[in-house]
């Protein structure tokens, strides 16, 4: 099983990693997130008369970060059905199951890279997160650095559901071009839609809804007030108390993986059955 | 005689085209199995079909004992229609994708891009290559490993002659070798060349199949008339070394056992009593055979 595992990971990597467009898309996306974090982290945002910096202080950080690169998820769901209808366009998925790869294997190399490209994007916010924090934060204490670090795999959950998502429009579709517009179409308006017409109930059910619900908007003016509050609460009393607010994200990541599975598991009940 | 492959009554539609009808064969070890049939006659079908990449509407198939899908396809190399690749990756990194695929060492790579005549070219991207390398390119990758079986679709196609030529031979040497080789094409000269047995199909059926030296070879048929047709007729049909093929009011066409000289038929019939007034020799070309096999076939055309 593990050899498997390492043999599709190898064919993996030299068809992607040698590809100039993901490089580029990658490279986008990191540009992107980082121009936005800093550039922002160095802006004095007055909300209400509000000073709202300490959005940037560990553990805040976490959550505004994560908020950020929520905002880039769909360039990695577009990079996803690049990397994806390649394989139709080129018919090397064709070609590899005449070679002896199974369906289950193609579909499972594919599924590999969209769990690296998940813990990419999660490596990133970290290490910016830290930097940021590091430079932002004049005091503090490895509890404040550590406390707020699940949004990292709430993040990887909902990158690895953008992905995933992708790659069931991508086996649905074939060709880049209308996997890409149906994929963004989705998103808006074709869910808002949908959640306008379906009951009230079904709505908090559906799956953009959810995934976005993963990384929420930090609470701007509720951060910054809590300073100016007399009796002095640390960070961490702060998050835990936000936690409490929220009991629901742990209950959210659970779905979305849920939601994960669905998209794998359709793209596969495709795969198996198509004639190459 | 170990069979290697054997298929029944496989069939598979296009929508309301029926692209294989109820073919069965089988294929043992060391033959060199043509798969001739003019353009849609179903051949890359009936390929994709035994490679699992298209499952059939009905029948089955099992290669070496039962096996099929990855299993029996990681023993087989495999060129398909026209070649895929990926473009943007240069031709030794393709094949490590291959070698990967068929499980086996990247060891091999150098001898098989030596052996199609482009180690020259092994740090190209794809898309760099002519159709003609980009074909020697899926040959290679076919040979990769050494496979005892291979499955060839019109493998000389984009080909200049030079490069036909070269291909032929490699595939040659393969069933020298004792590899046992499936190979689909349309040219009649290069099955009759290569091949060892043949199944011609047309639209998807199967209207003949049995060894080339049977059905493919070219043939010498020759006219025949004398004053007294009856008697010649009755006497060509006691001479062993030709056979009747078609009789009219003032001619017999037969056809010739190979060596069989004019003189000879001559002294025969003059022996039996017997002056003809004309004997003609006519060669009947492969493709006015295979023309006759394709168009003699009662096939339900709408």
């Amino acid at each position: 099983m593990m050899q498997k595992i390492i043999r599709i990971a190898r064919i993996e990597w030299i068809k992607t990693w040698n590809y100039s467009t993901f490089k580029i898309l990658i490279l986008l996306h990191a540009i992107l997130f980082l121009l936005i974090s800093l550039i922002s982290s160095n802006i004095q945002f007055n909300l209400q008369g509000i000073n709202i910096f300490k959005i940037f202080h560990f553990p805040h950080i976490w959550n505004t970060l994560a908020w950020f690169a929520s905002w880039f998820n769909l360039l990695l769901g577009v990079l996803a059905i690049v990397l994806v209808s390649n394989e139709f366009q080129f018919r090397t998925f064709r070609k590899q199951l005449i070679d002896g790869l199974s369906r289950d294997e193609l579909l499972g190399g594919k599924v590999l890279v969209m769990t690296l490209v998940a813990a990419y994007a999660m490596l990133l916010v970290f290490l910016t997160g830290l930097i940021i924090g590091i430079i932002k934060t004049t005091n503090f204490t490895l509890t404040d650095l550590l406390n707020g670090l699940n949004y990292l795999p709430v993040l990887y959950i909902q990158a690895l559901a953008y992905t995933l998502l992708a790659l069931l429009f991508v086996f649905i579709f074939r060709t880049p071009g209308p996997s890409i517009i149906m994929y963004l179409l989705y998103f808006f308006p074709i869910e808002p839609i949908i959640r306008a017409i379906i009951p009230e109930s079904a709505v908090r059910f559906m799956p953009a809804k959810i995934i976005s619900k993963l990384t929420p908007m930090p609470d701007f003016v509720g951060i910054s007030l809590s300073d100016m509050i007399e009796f002095n609460i640390s960070g961490s009393d702060l998050f835990s108390q936000n936690i409490s607010k929220s009991p629901s994200l742990t209950v959210t990541s659970l779905m979305v993986l849920l939601y994960c599975t669905l998209f794998v598991l359709i793209s596969r009940q495709i795969i198996i059955r198509k004639n190459f | 005689m170990k069979t290697i492959l054997k298929a029944e009554g496989l069939t598979k539609s296009f929508g309301r085209i029926k692209a294989v009808s109820n073919l069965s064969f089988e294929v043992n070890q060391g033959q060199v199995l043509g798969v001739l049939g003019p353009n849609g006659s179903g051949k890359t079908t009936t390929l994709g079909l035994i490679l699992s990449i298209k499952f059939p509407d009905s029948g089955s198939f099992q290669w070496f004992n039962g096996n099929k899908g990855p299993d029996a396809n990681k023993h087989i190399g495999a060129l398909v229609e026209v070649p895929y690749f990926f473009p943007y990756l240069n031709l030794e990194k393709n094949l490590k994708i291959v070698a990967l695929a068929r499980r086996m060492g990247l060891n091999d790579i150098q001898r098989v891009l030596d052996l199609v005549g482009l180690s020259n070219r092994s740090k190209s991207a794809y898309y760099t290559l002519s159709l003609g390398m980009k074909q020697r390119l899926a040959l290679a990758s076919a040979l990769l490993g050494n496979p005892d079986v291979l499955v060839l679709d019109e493998p000389t196609n984009g080909l200049d002659p030079e490069g036909i030529a070269e291909v032929r031979d490699i595939i040659m040497k393969q069933s020298e070798m004792g590899k046992t080789i499936i190979l689909a094409s349309h040219i009649l000269d290069e099955v009759e060349k290569v091949c060892t047995d043949v199944v011609i199909l047309k639209n998807g059926e199967k209207i003949a199949q049995g060894k080339v030296s049977e059905l493919l070879s070219e043939k010498v048929l020759a006219s025949v008339s004398a004053e007294n047709m009856n008697d010649l007729e009755n006497c060509l049909r006691k001479y062993p070394k030709v056979s009747i093929q078609e009789v009219k009011d003032n001619v017999i066409y037969i056809s010739l056992e190979e060596g069989l000289t004019t003189s000879e038929l001559n002294r025969w019939l003059i022996e039996n009593g017997i002056i003809i007034s004309t004997l003609e020799f006519h060669k009947k070309s492969l493709e006015s055979q295979f023309l006759e096999l394709v168009k003699g076939h009662p096939n339900k055309e709408s």
